[in-house]
């Protein structure tokens, strides 16, 4: 019996976080100004102002296609616990930390199954990438495989909020 | 021997000629005929070779992103080892795959590129390898810029970050009510006041008195000053706002705003902005704020994200100097801009709020044509910035439209860059219509086209139908003569693409090289935009070594070649990219 409660209760649980919790679709537009940035979801012409930490990153892809989780929040915005980057730019980008491993750059990705994923990408010496690595900081990258199965970067930007130098 | 050094000139313009009619047939995509071809290199600039028939057989189509292909290649001719070549790669805001133009670029995206040299030897390209000069060698080498780079190390002023935020909507506000005010009172929220309260940005209150309204030329400007502001200063301060107003007149003709359009703007009906001097903070505005203006002071009372002012609000820092007078002068008249353009595009006309980077590059824009050309100091200095660091970000470090302009500390450099496009279609399109100087009175037919043209169109940013015409050739011009200008030495510049001069003792044009003078009397020495030093460009050139931000430009200097012919080759995964070379002397 107090198996079955605690099992009724973990549903119970499990089933508000559920209903608080909602993911929406759409574009992310950025307006305002530099000081003041407004991050938005546009959808079907209906835009939805964004909120949380979260959207310091989101304002970094104006333009782009995602998928956002969280709940409507004070002052009608809605408030994003975590967020899916579906396309950049026409192309549906790998979204990680950049590491330095030896002389190579790596790209740790999550996967489905939650597992981290290393990917060695083949970066310039001179790339922002190689700098941003020693910082292990929050990037998208396109990429694109070449014969020798490394990855080539097409396009890739910040997601992280950089602090030291470029 | 002149003969043989126009001969290759001639061959050289020709050459490059070609290369930009390839790669602009290559991104045409509509106009282009099939052409057969057995490998990409074949094709023409910006296509590959691939199988798009039943039949199987190959042909060049546009390049898609993902797909490396060449971008450029051209031959650049080199008679004399005293000439000085700049190669310019660049990359105008573009949809996927090359298509509609957007507004601006998502915030900071980097396109890496590969630049390769070869010198024609006998009709083969032969990569040869020379020893690498070393960086001191540079530096000792008379034809190396390296020595002139002297960074200003604390030279650069914290200047005004201005404010501009805009969400709210609202034009439900009644007309203001007032009758004739006396003197020493303002007409605040239909009633004429000489003391109000003011709601700051964060909802705080900014308690105001000694309330005035100055007139000239048939325009009026109402003051506040905030209880902070002594009563010893308001003379001063109140003829810093008559400074400013004396400029409206050129505002509005600039616009094209005629008393009609003036009302319809004046949101509380009272016939005028309301300027307030305040030292008030907060965490969005601090104190090296010089002044802003917020649409949410617009909003009628009720609206989500309004102050409940409803009044058209210019907020200005008292300055307290004659130096910090022209600063403040100059940024009421751009914060005016942004009041007015906002006003105009939403409440008027039913647009949406123009692309942040167009805004500020306008208002910055006002700044030079109204005299206040040294109030721009810092946006110049930082587009011709010649270190990299966090605190300026140097010309290639930062694209010019972007969706935000704050990314860390590199506002400064992309609104300069916002503000030469600008001044650079003025200077262009004038010097056509016979403009000898850069002056208002030379510019201001073209000026007020181009405000006109971006007030009156709902689109946005680089979507305008301004840009229509703004192609590779004539964006490659632009930077050409950002670079080119103000610089003796590169005599073989074709003074179309030339900034207009800077009339003498005017404080108007474009300023990119030579010592130059901000409101404080402070002397910065501008060396203009940052490019990479060669030589050699057959060794200098790294191959994929180089990256784009989208919507940037960068530039190399190329100085003390071998004479010769060198094949220059760009690649790239991402398309778009652009690449023009032109001899500077």
């Amino acid at each position: 019996m107090k198996h079955f409660v605690f099992f009724w209760l973990s549903l119970g649980g499990f089933a508000a976080e559920i209903r608080a919790e909602q993911i929406q679709g759409g574009t992310i537009q950025v307006g305002g100004t530099d000081l003041f940035m407004a991050v938005s979801l546009e959808s079907l012409g209906v835009t939805t102002p964004l909120g949380g930490e979260l959207t310091k990153e989101l304002q970094r892809i104006h333009g782009a296609q995602v998928r956002v989780v969280g709940q409507m929040g004070a002052e009608g915005k809605f408030v994003v616990n975590s967020y899916q980057i579906i396309e950049i730019f026409g192309k549906k980008p790998m979204v990680g930390k950049v590491s330095t491993q030896g002389e190579g750059t790596v790209l740790t990705v999550e996967s489905k199954k939650g597992k981290a994923l290393k990917i060695v990408l083949k970066v310039s010496k001179r790339s922002r990438l190689k700098r941003w690595a020693t910082e292990n900081l929050k990037v998208w990258v396109i990429a694109r495989e070449l014969p020798s199965k490394e990855l080539k970067v097409i396009r890739y930007g910040l997601l992280d909020v950089l602090n030291s130098s470029r | 021997m002149k003969f043989c050094v126009l001969l290759m000139s001639l061959i050289f313009v020709s050459l490059q000629g070609c290369g930009l009619l390839e790669q602009e047939g290559g991104e045409d995509g509509m106009s282009v005929e099939a052409v057969a071809c057995g490998a990409d290199g074949e094709c023409p600039d910006g296509q590959v070779c691939r199988s798009e028939t039943a039949s199987g057989s190959k042909v060049c189509r546009n390049a898609k992103i993902g797909e490396e292909h060449f971008f450029a290649r051209v031959s650049l001719a080199v008679a004399s080892s005293d000439e000085i070549h700049l190669v310019t790669v660049f990359r105008l805001p573009q949809g996927v795959d090359g298509g509609q133009r957007p507004a601006e670029v998502p915030s900071e995206q980097f396109i890496p590129f590969s630049l390769t040299a070869a010198q024609s030897q006998s009709g083969l390209s032969a990569k040869i390898h020379r020893v690498r000069r070393t960086r001191e060698e540079m530096v000792s080498s008379p034809r190396s810029r390296w020595d002139f780079h002297r960074h200003q190390v604390g030279a650069k002023i914290s200047e005004s970050h201005r404010v501009f935020p805009g969400l709210w909507y609202n034009t439900d506000l009644e007309s203001s009510g007032c009758t004739e005010c006396l003197d020493g009172e303002v007409c605040w929220k239909g009633q004429c006041a000489s003391s109000l309260t003011a709601k700051f940005e964060d909802g705080s209150d900014v308690a105001c008195s000694r309330g005035t309204v100055v007139g000239e030329s048939g325009h009026n400007l109402g003051v506040v000053f905030d209880s902070t502001i002594e009563d010893g200063d308001i003379a001063f301060l109140k003829a810093a706002a008559e400074t400013a107003l004396k400029s409206f007149t050129d505002l509005y003709a600039l616009m094209d705003l005629n008393d009609e359009k003036l009302k319809e703007v004046d949101i509380d009906g009272n016939g005028y902005p309301l300027l307030v001097f305040t030292n008030k903070t907060s965490s969005n505005v601090g104190t090296d704020v010089v002044g802003f203006y917020n649409p949410a002071d617009l909003a009628a009372a009720g609206t989500s994200g309004a102050t409940g002012n409803e009044s058209d609000i210019l907020w200005v820092r008292p300055p307290k100097d004659e130096a910090g007078k022209r600063l403040a002068v100059s940024t009421i008249l751009h914060e005016y801009f942004h009041l007015l353009n906002f006003s105009y595009r939403t409440f008027v006309k039913g647009y949406r709020q123009e692309s942040l980077w167009l805004d500020e590059a306008q208002a910055h824009l006002i700044e030079d044509l109204m005299g206040y050309q040294d109030a721009n100091s810092s946006i110049l200095e930082s587009v011709t910035s010649q270190f990299s660091d966090p605190s300026s970000p140097r010309w290639p470090d930062v694209g010019f439209a972007t969706s935000t302009l704050r990314i860390r500390d590199d506002s400064e450099t992309r609104r300069g860059q916002g503000y030469l496009l600008l001044r650079h279609y003025i200077d262009v399109e004038s010097k056509r219509a016979g403009a000898g100087s850069a002056s208002l009175m030379e510019v201001k037919v073209t000026a007020q086209e181009l405000y006109r043209s971006l007030l009156e169109d709902s689109k946005l940013g680089f979507s305008h139908k301004l840009f229509d015409g703004w192609d590779d050739t004539r964006h490659g011009n632009f930077l050409l003569g950002v670079f080119a200008t103000q610089s003796e030495q590169y005599s073989a510049v074709d003074s179309s693409v030339i900034y207009l001069p800077r009339p003498a003792g005017e404080k108007t044009g474009a300023w990119l090289r030579g010592d130059f003078q901000d409101t404080s009397g402070k002397t910065f020495l501008l060396e203009g935009p940052y490019a990479e030093d060669y030589s050699d460009p057959i060794f200098d050139f790294e191959g994929d070594s180089y990256e784009l931000v989208d919507s940037g430009a960068q530039y190399f200097l190329l100085s003390g070649m071998e004479v010769g012919t060198y094949q220059l080759e760009g690649k790239s995964d991402e398309v778009g990219i652009a690449l023009k070379v032109t001899r500077l002397k």
